[in-house]
């Protein structure tokens, strides 16, 4: 794909308008590749909106399937497609969307063992992690320090949401600022806690939108800060963030230098 | 903009004091007054206190897991004990926050 086609320059006319994306700009968003992993209340907004953006590639990691207590946030998945695999109504969602997008749909959750390999599968430029639980988060980030990949990562609890984004070698990642898990059961989840359905609009829109901006090379990432939203007094914070040089994974001495699977989530109460 | 929040830690009553004498402890007071920034919010305190202590007054959520970073550098937990705020202080609570995806 060398130019925009017609039906294509009127679909991106918004954005071809903006100085700072124009032709050039949406041609790096149709050549552009974000892996978005879980496909909830965070990642179905980022889903959606970089798919109508026309990010040529959107990979899809999810391995649960849609269930009635989704529908209240997780916008991607529709009244009937309770009881299906997540990612098959993500890519359906996405292809309903723009056509020009192509979606790579992994089953499974990421793990030690994989999600190295589906990082590289498609040679993603940028990754959004919208999962629920730590191990997933501290997993992500380690993949993506060690796989020197930009990636954005988000969480949301009840009216509360925060977000910051990770490029390699320009400022702290996750474990700077958390260096280690916190204990089973010790830090609730939005299963446990709830969470008002538009957190993860705002805060996975956010997270689209830092995907866009490192696509197109624009603006001022969130990195070195942690952007945190408080919905009840309509709050927005960005505290500035230091790189750690003690850090286990991106410090001056790191430890982790390959990828262990941590303990399973306290907060998945599934089967409670 | 920040909310203005004074925390009383002397447990010290007006009525101690003849009324001359409460105003003269108030200005002296007010001269000692320390002024920090936890999350953005001015905090007042009345006499140094550690970190652990600051969590308490600040009523950090959890504070076992709180991250802490004060005038932007993080400190680690075991230090909570021996490291003292002072006046101009910029203190930042950082939480982990879950959730997401189901």
């Amino acid at each position: 794909m060398s130019s925009l086609t017609n039906e294509q320059l009127e679909r991106y006319s918004r954005h071809i308008l903006l100085q700072q994306v124009g032709g050039k700009g949406q041609m790096k968003l149709l050549q552009g590749r974000v892996l978005i992993i879980g496909t909830g209340g965070l990642g179905s907004p980022a889903a959606m909106y970089l798919a109508a953006a026309g990010v040529g590639q959107i990979g899809l990691v999810d391995s649960d399937v849609v269930d009635m207590s989704n529908l209240q946030r997780q916008i991607i998945h529709q009244t009937k497609d309770v009881g299906r695999p997540k990612i098959e109504s993500g890519r359906e969602t996405i292809e309903a969307i723009n056509p020009d997008v192509q979606v790579h749909t992994y089953n499974e959750m990421v793990r030690a063992d994989n999600i190295r390999d589906i990082i590289r599968d498609q040679g993603y430029d940028f990754i959004i992690d919208g999962t629920d639980n730590f191990p997933a988060k501290f997993l992500i980030n380690d993949a993506c320090v060690l796989e020197k990949k930009a990636y954005s990562h988000a969480g949301i609890i009840r009216f509360q949401g925060q977000t910051m984004t990770y490029v390699p070698g320009q400022g702290p990642c996750y474990r700077c600022v958390f260096p280690t898990m916190p204990p089973k059961d010790a830090v609730p989840t939005c299963r446990q806690a709830g969470v008002l359905g538009v957190m993860g609009g705002v805060i996975g829109t956010l997270q689209a939108t830092e995907a866009l901006k490192y696509l197109l090379g624009v603006g001022n990432l969130l990195t070195g800060y942690l952007l945190t939203y408080d919905a009840l007094t309509m709050t927005f914070r960005k505290v500035k963030l230091r790189q750690n040089p003690h850090c286990g994974v991106c410090g001056e001495h790191p430890t982790i230098t390959e990828l262990v699977d941590y303990e399973q989530p306290a907060c998945d109460l599934r089967n409670h | 903009m920040s909310v203005l929040k004074r925390v009383v830690l002397l447990d010290l009553t007006a009525k101690e004091f003849e009324f001359d004498q409460s105003v003269d402890f108030i200005q002296e007071r007010q001269a000692e007054i320390m002024k920090l920034t936890v999350n953005g919010e001015t905090l007042e305190l009345e006499q140094p206190i550690n970190l652990k202590a600051l969590l308490v007054v600040a009523e950090a959520n959890q504070p076992e897991y709180v991250t802490v970073q004060l005038n932007g550098e993080f400190v680690d937990h075991s230090g909570f004990e021996d490291t003292f705020v002072k006046d101009g202080d910029t203190v930042e609570f950082l939480y982990f926050m879950g959730g997401g995806a189901r």
